[in-house]
């Protein structure tokens, strides 16, 4: 007998009609799995409905609904959730506990799925199949896109086939991502790529790597309009996806004990590696107020930067009252220190 | 080697003699207190949580009275426990000491507790190492039952300040106690003590407290929480206790259930699955004292708890569907002890008036 911790709760029936969206809010893991979510939805018939990018109205919603201390990017989400629930049939948040082996995804992450049951009242059905390679028992990324045919009244086969050609198209975007210098072109608000992929001949004369988490860089609101900002200071920006999985991989597996949460671990090996490589000019490493990740993994990052490498290093803490004024001072600041650094590293 | 354990609670009172019995060499950290928290606050990372801030402040104290090597348990999250050891000790060895971090990185597994016993003690036999872990499991246990018959008593005492004494008494009599036999005959003496109060018969508010492990047990970091709710008359109960935590794993009390499967079993239609740390036991503990009939729940997290953060949007739509009260108090190092004692008093002055139409105060 499967004792009741391994059970799930016997698949639900989700009544969607078809031709009704299919609701995806733009946050969080939006910016990891977006491509494979829509591709899947839209294989099997359903359109897809994206939130809008974040606004300060969508930001004011999401922030009223609790009054706890919940990090600024989470209390994103339940906003562009609220924008999403009466606009759609259904709402897709799969319920990601572990995308990998050995490493979680940030608890809040976990538990987002029971924070939108719990505070927004009248929501759609919501279709969270569990993604969980740590257990107690383990459901595959391939295992929770086919547990929802049962869920969805359609054959295995059909999921099965709009599945495959999502997730080829999926590791094609991510195969694209070190190219593109991490930055995830199709998911960015058409202003921003304006801006970070500039026309042929534009003037660069910094490599900056980026070092922050993709839900709150390629969000303009969240990150201040960073990315704007380096980039009207004719610097090239680099994120984490800009060095392949294995060179993270790599970097991470040097510390002392492996960092067991996915975007931790990934960023504190993009850190090392930007450390190490010449082409880097400087280092920023942004994160959100009351981070809980980030209090341990920028605290890895300042350490082993300042012993291995020489590079600029800008350290950023941003929460919904940080004055522009003063990102901009520590900006130039920033700008001043590369400057006077010899260009020859 | 001059081995160190930062202190969690009164989980010294379990091993320090009897470890030092087995010669092995302790230095325990003096009890928390505000130099602690102040020097643990002045090296940490600042969104770190405040059982960090405090391990590290325990830590330094001990590494500045001799202490050799650290012993501190670790985990793979998905909290940040897990991850304390690795942090702390970059920062002690920046700072300049010199000393050797044991990371018990399973405390799941009973092969690996046993085995850094074995390593700390300097037993040769695996058999007495084990019967050294369970023996010190069994005082835990002891302590946690004199704690909780503290917590039922304390409201109703009739002679201020008796209750405090006989648990005083009874915590130095285990804590000096290293045998079976003897820890038998100090369990019957305790309750004869605490059999021996005299007690009001009154009606009680009856609050729960749930919450992060570590807050919980260690009476600094909640700034004596218990002992001001008890003064006040309100009957508490304890979601977390040590014992239960390590019983879950190790199986030494017999007739006790698994409390973390039976909180998630509870907490299914608000949490499906843990969000790591204790948040599964305060969602679903949190329930089980609602449908109990309880006046209230207290849920006490330091600040960036993640996994409590998201059990505190669970508590409130539990308080919704059950019309419970519930108080969320989030410590960090700047939370003064006026506050809170204004907010403890103004939550039994509204609990009480539910509950008996007259106010407390």
């Amino acid at each position: 007998m499967k004792r009741f911790w391994t059970r799930r709760d016997p698949i639900p029936r989700y009544t969607l009609k078809p031709g009704q969206p299919i609701g995806l809010p733009r946050g969080m893991m939006y910016y990891h799995f977006a491509p494979l979510w829509q591709a899947f939805w839209e294989n099997l018939g359903w359109p897809v409905l994206v939130s809008p990018t974040t606004n300060p109205d969508l930001l004011e919603a999401g922030k009223s609904l609790t009054r706890s201390d919940l990090c600024l990017p989470i209390k994103t989400l339940l906003g562009h959730i609220l924008w999403l629930k009466d606009r759609v049939g259904a709402l897709f948040l799969p319920r990601l506990i572990s995308i990998e082996e050995e490493a979680y995804l940030c608890p809040k992450i976990l538990g987002i799925n029971d924070m939108v049951r719990n505070l927004i009242p009248d929501l759609p059905p919501l279709i969270d199949p569990m993604v969980n390679y740590k257990g107690p028992a383990r459901f595959s990324l391939d295992d929770s896109f086919l547990n929802l045919a049962a869920g969805l009244s359609l054959e295995v086969s059909r999921v099965q086939a709009a599945y495959q050609e999502a997730l080829a198209c999926w590791n094609d975007f991510q195969k694209r991502l070190p190219g593109r210098r991490g930055l995830p072109k199709e998911l960015i608000p058409e202003e921003m790529a304006g801006y970070l992929f500039p026309a042929e001949g534009r003037e660069c004369r910094y490599r900056i790597g980026v070092i922050g988490r993709p839900y709150l860089l390629f969000d303009p609101v969240l990150s201040h309009h960073l990315l704007k900002k380096l980039s009207s200071r004719s610097s090239e920006v680099y994120c984490y996806q800009a060095l392949p999985p294995q060179e993270l991989d790599a970097y991470s597996n040097r510390l002392p004990k492996k960092v067991y949460w996915s975007l931790g671990k990934e960023l504190v090996g993009a850190s090392l590696s930007f450390g190490q490589q010449p082409r880097i000019d400087g280092i920023i490493n942004v994160s959100s107020f009351a981070c809980g990740q980030d209090a341990f993994t920028s605290h890895l990052i300042e350490h082993y930067l300042q012993t291995d490498s020489r590079k600029p290093f800008l350290s950023l803490v941003l929460d919904e009252h940080s004055s522009e004024v003063g990102l901009t001072t520590r900006l130039e600041a920033f700008y001043d220190v590369l400057e006077a650094r010899p260009s020859a590293e | 080697m001059k081995l160190t354990i930062p202190h969690m609670g009164l989980l010294h009172v379990g091993y320090a003699r009897v470890l030092e019995s087995y010669g092995v060499e302790l230095v325990v950290p003096p009890p928390p207190n505000q130099e602690a928290l102040q020097l643990g606050t002045r090296y940490s990372p600042e969104f770190a949580c405040l059982p960090f801030k405090l391990n590290l402040g325990n830590m330094i104290q001990a590494l500045e009275r001799g202490a050799t090597d650290i012993l501190m348990p670790g985990g793979f999250g998905p909290c940040r426990f897990g991850y304390y050891a690795v942090i702390q000790e970059l920062i002690l060895k920046r700072l300049g000491f010199s000393f050797r971090m044991a990371r018990a990185d399973d405390p799941d597994s009973l092969n690996n507790m046993v085995t850094t016993i074995k390593e700390i003690s300097g037993i040769q036999s695996k058999r007495e190492a084990y019967r050294l872990f369970f023996f010190i499991l069994e005082k835990l246990a002891v302590i946690d039952w004199a704690q909780q018959k503290y917590l039922a008593i304390k409201p109703l005492e009739r002679e201020k300040g008796k209750t405090d004494q006989v648990l005083k008494e009874a915590i130095g009599l285990i804590d000096r106690c290293l045998t079976y036999p003897r820890l038998l005959r100090i369990w019957l003496k305790v309750r004869r003590s605490f059999s021996g109060i005299s007690k009001d018969r009154r009606e009680l508010l009856q609050v729960g407290l749930v919450g992060e492990i570590f807050m919980l047990l260690e009476p600094f970091t909640n700034m004596h929480i218990e002992e001001k709710l008890s003064k006040m008359g309100v009957k508490l109960s304890k979601s977390v206790w040590l014992s239960d935590w390590l019983n879950d794993r190790f199986r030494f009390k017999p007739f006790r259930r698994n409390q973390f499967q039976l909180a998630w079993k509870w907490a299914r239609p608000y949490m499906e699955f843990p969000a790591g740390g204790e948040s599964i036991k305060t969602v679903g503990k949190s329930l089980d004292y609602a449908r109990k009939g309880y006046d209230g729940v207290i849920q006490i997290m330091p600040f960036t708890c993640m996994p409590e953060l998201v059990a505190q949007t669970a508590l409130s739509k539990i308080s919704r569907d059950f019309n419970l009260p519930v108080l969320t108090l989030i410590y960090d190092e700047h939370t003064g002890p006026t506050g809170l004692q204004t907010r403890l008093e103004a939550f039994a002055d509204l609990l009480y008036h539910k509950r008996f139409g007259t106010l407390l105060y």
